[in-house]
């Protein structure tokens, strides 16, 4: 056999890691050429044609030609980092510059790296998924298939044999905020219910809260306005940098100390202040962030209609779980102690190696023992669509014909699924219809997501009612395809998601302001 | 309404009933020559009305339950015939009969005007009939010429399956009926009154803050540039708009007040409730509010006004403001979150963190909106509701027992 080596990556905002499984069938971390066990997401453009990648690129202290959190632009057309030595790159650029680095380095210690599980955040659309793909080609890399964040940390833990029942997956990361409720009974089933994400929400949020505060204790007690971004460019400064940072150690202190006391932080000028902060007033810092992630948690069991009660055990991912507040809200939300015999910062990756073996394993391409071969082939592992896909159609509603979003692919249905949908012509002789494939829950097309936009066209003459069949099907990937078929005539069409689309709808545009009257032109 | 789907399940051949009566291709004598030529034989028909709205439906939606009895003559036994029926408005008398359109296309021939087919057999050469239920008209759903009370003739034939010509037998109804919708024939000065109204409301609104600016101005130019756009012949009624935006504006300027053009213009729109254009209206209405980024107090009140006025749906008020107006528009007199985000007045506690919950599921996901614009407001929106919820939270810590 032709082994490849199976591996798993969490992409993260913050940091990155990669995962395999060992000769025992058990998921295992791999450290990088630091021996670290995760990547610090972030690229420094040193020049033209060098890059660093890591915490070294960080440590390095030019914040000019640094770039992280650029997770949070993924799939964002509009979005390019200011130029570096006279180019500019995109969230998905970097992204595989990030995956190059962990992949480079896990190949010394496992060989030439193919084909991985990539790990994305549950709220990813349709668009970031397709660029998170993207990133993981343009770094070499074959995508097994995409796995949502939670629902890797689920399979990881779900292999400790330690929890079963109804679990809630509290993945709380630098940059991003999923929740998921998942039913996991053994290895050998996992079954996601339910999942939502915030693209707000994160640990970097408390940093640069943080970091906010030490800026006007410099202007308190120095009259020096430091910036934390340079106003025009938003590019992060060097102020900026040294405080974000100082607010991340601060952070970290106060996870495992009631206070600290006098940290030094110098500004660009030479001057220094010194901050002490004791975790009581941290937590009144962060109480507000922390009623954002409870919301999220509320709206998830108010979806599956579970009570706390009803909840059997609660799992901390993600870095930002080890802030104390974090986790006795949990835990007087659910009366239980929440879950963290997984490292936090590794469990995405370790479900995601999991993934990939059972990827592997079916593809026939994984060299594991005989037994975890055949375990691996027999689990059952159900995740859902994490948004709802539909079209944009008229209907009666408000006693007047209303464009609106009519869903066909509900979120949190399970996936591999297929769903048909009826529609039918209005106008007598109508020869093409709009074909507007739409991910959201609103049904005010002004909110949703307009991810592809065609016309079909249909054959002359015909009165209306002429049904036409639109085929949603969505793949383990959480990819999505479209499929429009004309019942009459027998013509269908397919609409490729892979081919653009993402984009607000563009209306017509308007004139200008040459006018002095009223006059209708 | 459960009719409806029952009605549009019977099975029908579309398009050819018309041929009956082809002559005239002169809408508004539509049928009315080859009809006269027709002399009841054969069928007696009758009709009992009813009203199928629901209680929660605006208006009443009444059908005629058809019924037929009689005698028909076919040339064989087990012969194949068609059963046809058209309605036709004879309020102007017998010699000026006009067809009736449908809006339900089911029920609709190819030129939208409304029929109902239904093949069948006759069983005998002479075969007698006694009170069979042939079909369900929605009379609600057809357009006659002219609005009000009218005169409308049903008309139940037997014809050939092979050849609508041979009629083998024929039975009509003459029914009073009250025709709710404007009439085809008073389309056109209709459509110009109702843009008039549109034209007058959206500049008084305009208005309603003292001073009328030329983004306002803009919106609603553009707003009927772009109605106008597509129409073959759209001189008349961009002068008409033209002339009543001019003469309004002269109105507001020589001293009558907005608030007064903004009453009566709700008056007739209220009277006349086209949905349509009372949306179109208060949509346009908001827009012209916002359009200085500003939501002034007179706005406000303005708008509350027309909502209330025209009844319009409370759902589709907030997905109308959702959509056009911004939190940063609010001037600085509501410093309130609560109302800043909209909230009804009078919630308990719980009722208020009820709601507070559902706003933040709406907004939360139009965060990653790929408008900017959207975007940025949802997080503003969402910002706003934590910091409510907060606030409520620190007022039952400090009050446990309101909890």
């Amino acid at each position: 056999m032709n082994q490849t080596p199976i591996i798993g990556i969490d992409l993260g905002t913050t940091y990155s890691a990669l995962a395999t499984i060992n000769v025992a069938g058990k998921p295992e971390m791999v450290e990088n050429s630091e021996g670290d066990k995760s990547t610090t997401s972030a690229v420094l453009f040193d020049s033209e044609t060098e890059i660093t990648v890591g915490q070294h690129a960080v440590d390095a202290g030019e914040p000019e030609h640094l770039e992280r959190w650029f997770k949070q632009k993924m799939g964002d057309s509009d979005w390019v980092t200011n130029p570096h030595f006279g180019k500019t790159y995109s969230a998905a650029d970097l992204s595989s510059m990030v995956l190059k680095k962990v992949v480079q380095d896990a190949a010394h210690t496992l060989g030439p790296i193919k084909k991985a599980v990539i790990t994305v955040p549950a709220y990813f659309d349709e668009i970031r998924r397709k660029a998170t793909m993207d990133s993981a080609n343009q770094a070499g890399l074959e995508v097994l298939s995409i796995i949502n964040e939670p629902t890797a940390a689920a399979l990881a833990y779900a292999t400790t044999g330690k929890v079963t029942g109804r679990v809630l997956i509290f993945d709380l990361g630098g940059g991003t905020f999923d929740v998921s409720l998942v039913d996991i009974q053994g290895e050998e089933h996992v079954e996601v219910l339910t999942s939502e994400g915030d693209n707000e929400l994160g640990g970097h949020i408390i940093d640069e809260t943080l970091a906010k505060d030490f800026a006007q204790q410099f202007k308190a007690e120095h009259g020096e306005t430091l910036l934390l971004k340079d106003g025009k460019a938003r590019r992060t400064t060097p102020d900026g940098h040294n405080l974000v940072q100082a607010a991340e150690k601060i952070k970290r202190l106060l996870s495992s100390r009631d206070r600290v006391v006098n940290h030094p932080i110098t500004s660009s000028s030479g001057k220094m202040i010194q901050v002490s902060l004791t975790r009581q007033e941290f937590n009144n810092k962060i109480a507000k962030f922390i009623k954002q992630t409870e919301l999220l948690v509320d709206a998830v069991l108010k979806t599956k209609e579970v009570a706390p009660a009803d909840v059997d055990h609660v799992l901390l991912v993600g870095g930002s779980t080890r802030i104390p507040l974090v986790q006795e809200t949990l835990e007087k939300k659910f009366n239980k102690p929440a879950e963290r015999s997984i490292n936090p910062d590794e469990a995405v990756a370790l479900g995601a190696a999991i993934k990939a073996a059972q990827e592997l394993v079916k593809l026939g391409e994984a060299d594991l023992p005989e037994p975890v071969a055949v375990r691996l082939q027999h689990s059952t592992f159900t995740d859902v669509a994490n948004a709802s896909y539909g079209t944009l159609a008229m209907f009666q509603e408000y006693g007047t014909e209303q464009l609106r979003n009519d869903i066909i692919i509900p979120k949190n249905t399970p996936i591999p699924c297929e769903f048909t949908k009826h529609y039918y012509t209005i106008d007598n002789g109508q020869t093409f219809i709009d074909v507007s494939v739409t991910q959201g829950e609103d049904r005010d097309p002004n909110f949703v997501n307009v991810i592809r936009e065609d016309k079909m066209e249909l054959p002359p003459g015909r009165p209306p009612g002429c049904q036409l069949d639109f085929t949603y099907r969505y793949d383990m990937n959480q990819r999505m395809r479209c499929t429009v078929f004309d019942c009459q005539s027998g013509i269908t069409k397919s609409f490729d998601l892979d081919l653009g689309g993402g984009g607000p709808s563009q209306g017509p545009q308007l004139g200008g302001d040459d006018f002095d009257d009223l006059i209708i032109l | 309404m459960e009719f409806i789907i029952g009605f549009l399940a019977v099975s029908f051949i579309w398009g050819i009933l018309k041929q009956l009566f082809s002559g005239s291709g002169d809408q508004n004598s539509h049928y009315h020559h080859e009809v006269n030529r027709l002399i009841d034989q054969g069928l007696t028909v009758s009709c009992t009305f009813e009203d199928i709205a629901e209680p929660t439906d605006r208006t009443s939606l009444f059908i005629a339950r058809l019924n037929v009895s009689g005698s028909v003559v076919v040339p064989q036994d087990h012969h194949p015939v068609n059963w046809l029926v058209q309605v036709v408005d004879e309020t102007e008398g017998e010699d000026s009969r006009y067809a009736l359109l449908c809006e339900i296309p089911e029920c609709a021939d190819a030129e939208s005007y409304y029929e109902f087919r239904q093949d069948s057999h006759i069983p005998y050469t002479v075969s007698e009939f006694e009170d069979i239920n042939l079909t369900n008209i929605p009379l609600f759903a057809l357009i006659g010429p002219k609005k009000g009370p009218r005169k409308w003739r049903i008309f139940v034939m037997v014809a050939d399956a092979t050849n609508d010509d041979q009629l083998y037998a024929l039975g009509s109804q003459l029914i009073d009926y009250r025709q709710e919708h404007v009439g085809y024939t008073e389309w056109a000065a209709h459509t110009k009154a109702q843009e008039g109204q549109i034209a007058v409301l959206t500049l008084a609104m305009a208005a309603a803050d003292g001073s009328i600016s030329k983004r306002e101005t803009s919106i609603i130019r553009n707003f009927f540039s772009e109605r106008f756009q597509h129409l073959e012949e759209p001189d008349e009624r961009k002068q008409h708009i033209t002339y009543t935006l001019q003469s309004t504006l002269s109105d507001l300027k020589s001293g009558h007040k907005a608030v007064d053009f903004i009453k009566n213009t709700c008056r007739s729109l209220k009277a006349d409730n086209d949905q349509t254009v009372i949306q179109t209206a208060y949509e346009l209405c908001t827009k012209v509010a916002v359009a200085d980024e500003s939501f002034e107090a007179n706005e406000q009140k303005a708008l509350k006004y027309i909502a209330t006025q025209l009844e319009i749906d409370p759902e589709y008020v907030r997905e109308v403001h959702d959509r056009e107006i911004r939190l940063h528009m609010y001037s600085d007199q509501h410093n309130d979150r609560f109302i800043l985000l909209g909230m009804p007045g009078g919630l308990s506690t719980v009722e208020q963190r009820a709601w507070l919950q559902s706003e933040y599921e709406k907004w939360r996901p139009r965060q990653s909106h790929p408008d900017t614009d959207i975007a940025t407001e949802a997080t503003l929106r969402v910002d706003q509701i934590v910091d409510a919820l907060t606030s409520l939270d620190q007022e039952s810590n400090d009050n446990p027992a309101d909890f």
